[in-house]
């Protein structure tokens, strides 16, 4: 089965989308994982999708409480653990080694980005840093001799980045989350610098649950003007409970790979929504061969009729039950601790 | 008026509500019969002697009294209405500005009464002499935190369970269930059945044939789309880890005690072999305090049991969402902290 995908992915990375035969390898590939991994043969229950949309989606907190693997999960080699508080277990996708995962990553990455600089400075950990990071452990698999600016504690070397940049005389790949690249323009060693054409910005994430809240578009102003016109800027959304990544340029719509498709679904029912319908997002991802292939987000977004997507943030929080109050009371209750 | 007449005109006031032609306007998207039953119930829990009985209470009460109210239980603010207006008080209403009518319903029935009650939707924090709030833990201390000079009750997230034997009334613990569709605190968020796994596998059965009677009876209303994602994420980690009855509108989940969630969702309910109350208590500990009733078909043996382990009100089975007028609330007699005792002000 491995095989298969792989040579879906090479072939696509090469020729283009071909639906007929993703739809046919999807659901071959999710007969094959509920075979293997009984709790997701258990979520599934008595389904018999007859189409990508139609296979069963698991919800991703459930990455927090089940190993849901294919394969025995003491024997994963890559655990990539999602961000979050510390209070709260965080979810795992155990992985029993990362070709699949790379191969992935590297063809859409090389698809997305043809001309991406050779070197790259990130305001991302490294892997030795952040071993459970799916995110520095793309951008270690793409730059293995990239340069970090986030040490051990999580402290951002600023001045040393600002620096570099400075002194840059070949393009480069910044690598960074956006609230990195916020704290990062907002350092006082900030200073405006012109990097050389042809180097691009890679921005992902958002602002959830941070301390401040900052339209992309405005994050986008911002860095232009600090790295001058030459930069090209490029989204990147991913998740660590998936293995295939999504890239944008500029502020365009999100596009997925060949090999992975994204709908969006009324939060209330599950039930799919028409494109362009705004909702809940879920992914069939084949790159996901060794876990489980269709998960269902926790993200709000509109998948076009092309299938890119665009992203809204994330879905309203589910309100505590007993006397809760609503979201506009709790501004409220906010307000009079103001005054 | 005096303080027999206010009883009587609050008496009269709580009547005029329960012949209200169209509840389930007012109810925040209950269905037109859960509605019906909702009001019935919490209009027929206000009753004269319990009014008469809050006037011996010691101190001053206060003249001016806010309800802050949180969206859920649409009746909650009653109870508190009736008892301060009982009192004399003044009381202001704070309706959650999305669904206000029913608060409005209580204030016109009221006022036709010459009861002074009045509605406020706006974000505006009035001074009043005491406040009343319902919400989330984190909302009711920003309340207190505003309001720390001045009487207040406060009541943060809670949630309820049930302890039964194998012969348990299940069509009682369904109507504890879908009463109000699981919004309030008093909806058990899990059933602990004394016995094996077994037993509360055959409880769990009878009870999903209970709640397709129960939602026959009153049809599960307004589903919040919010909830979707939760209702997933449960019914699919319980058809991991147990059984699952059930799944669209409403579902039972039978497995082990790691399935129990200390929220309610709207007739989600997990079921649980434990062998003693005491074991019960255990698997609840981490969220004591946030423990509000515990149900039973075991009263005499049980209660206090449960009351000695922390569960302020232990009840029959049935009874849960049918709290008595003029219970304690937070560990104090109901209407008490609002008052201000003599040479204490």
């Amino acid at each position: 089965m491995k095989d298969e995908v792989r040579a879906f992915i090479e072939r696509t990375a090469r020729d283009g989308p071909d639906p007929v035969g993703f739809a046919a390898l999807a659901l071959e590939l999710y007969a094959w994982q509920v075979k293997r991994n009984p709790d997701y043969a258990a979520i599934a229950g008595d389904a018999r999708p007859r189409s990508p949309q139609e296979i069963p989606a698991v919800p991703v907190p459930l990455f927090r409480a089940l190993p849901l693997t294919c394969f025995n999960d003491r024997h994963a080699l890559y655990l990539f653990h999602t961000s979050g508080t510390t209070a709260e277990r965080p979810g795992i996708h155990r992985l029993q080694n990362s070709d699949l995962y790379d191969l992935s990553a590297k063809r859409w990455f090389q698809s997305c980005v043809p001309d991406a600089p050779e070197q790259c400075l990130a305001l991302i950990p490294s892997r030795v840093i952040a071993p459970h990071s799916s995110l520095s452990h793309m951008v270690g698999m793409f730059y293995p001799k990239a340069r970090h600016f986030i040490d051990r504690t999580g402290r951002l070397r600023a001045q040393e980045m600002w620096y570099e940049l400075e002194g840059a005389r070949s393009p480069h790949f910044i690598a960074s989350t956006a609230f990195a690249l916020m704290e990062f323009l907002e350092h006082p060693s900030r200073r405006d610098v012109q990097v050389p054409e042809g180097s691009v910005l890679m921005i992902t994430g958002g602002f959830k649950g941070r301390r401040v809240e900052l339209s992309m578009s405005d994050l986008h102003a911002r860095a232009r003007q600090a790295f001058g016109p030459g930069v090209q800027i490029v989204g990147e959304y991913g998740m660590t409970e998936l293995s295939s990544q999504l890239w944008r340029l500029d502020e365009a719509p999100y596009a997925p790979p060949p090999w992975m498709m994204v709908y969006a679904v009324a939060p209330a029912t599950g039930n799919a929504v028409r494109p362009g319908q705004a909702g809940q997002l879920r992914f069939v991802d084949l790159a996901n061969h060794q876990t489980v292939m269709a998960i269902e987000t926790l993200d709000r977004g509109r998948v076009l009729q092309d299938g890119r997507v665009e992203l809204l943030g994330r879905l309203e929080g589910a309100p505590a039950r007993g006397c809760s109050l609503t979201r506009e009371d709790a501004v409220l209750a906010a307000q009079a601790s103001e005054e | 008026m005096t303080d027999s007449e206010r009883v009587e005109a609050v008496m009269r006031a709580v009547e005029r509500l329960s012949k209200s032609v169209e509840p389930s306007g007012f109810s925040d998207g209950l269905s037109p019969s859960m509605a019906a039953l909702g009001l019935e119930t919490a209009c027929g829990l206000i009753t004269r002697s319990q009014l008469q009985g809050l006037q011996a209470i010691e101190g001053k009460p206060p003249a001016t009294a806010m309800v802050v109210v949180a969206r859920g239980v649409f009746t909650a603010p009653l109870e508190w209405v009736a008892g301060l207006a009982a009192l004399g008080a003044k009381v202001v209403l704070k309706a959650p500005s999305a669904s206000p009518s029913f608060c409005e319903a209580v204030a016109d029935c009221f006022v036709a009464e010459s009861l002074a009650v009045e509605v406020r939707t706006g974000h505006e924090l009035p001074a009043v002499d005491a406040v009343v709030a319902m919400g989330s833990d984190a909302s009711v201390a920003l309340i207190a935190q505003h309001y720390s000079d001045i009487p207040t009750s406060l009541h943060g997230h809670r949630f309820s369970v049930e302890l039964v034997t194998g012969e348990v009334d299940v069509e009682a613990v369904a109507q504890d269930i879908a009463l109000y569709d699981g919004r309030g605190c008093f909806t058990p968020t899990g059933v602990f059945v004394l016995g094996t796994p077994t037993d509360a596998e055959a409880v769990g059965r009878r009870l999903a044939d209970a709640l397709v009677h129960a939602e026959s009876l009153w049809p599960r209303g307004h589903f919040d789309p919010a909830l979707g994602p939760v209702w997933r994420e449960r019914l699919a980690l319980s058809r991991v880890k147990g059984r699952v009855y059930g799944g669209t509108t409403w579902g039972v989940a039978v497995g082990p005690c790691s399935l129990f969630e200390p929220s309610a969702l709207p007739r989600w309910i997990t079921v649980h072999a434990v062998s003693s109350a005491e074991a019960m208590l255990d698997v609840l500990t981490p969220w004591r305090q946030h423990w509000a009733a515990c149900a039973t078909d075991t009263m005499s043996s049980l209660s206090a049991v449960l009351e000695r382990g922390g569960f302020e009100r232990v009840c029959e089975v049935g009874q849960l969402q049918r709290p008595q007028f003029g219970r304690p609330h937070g560990g104090s007699p109901f209407l008490r902290d609002l008052f201000v005792l003599e040479g204490c002000e």
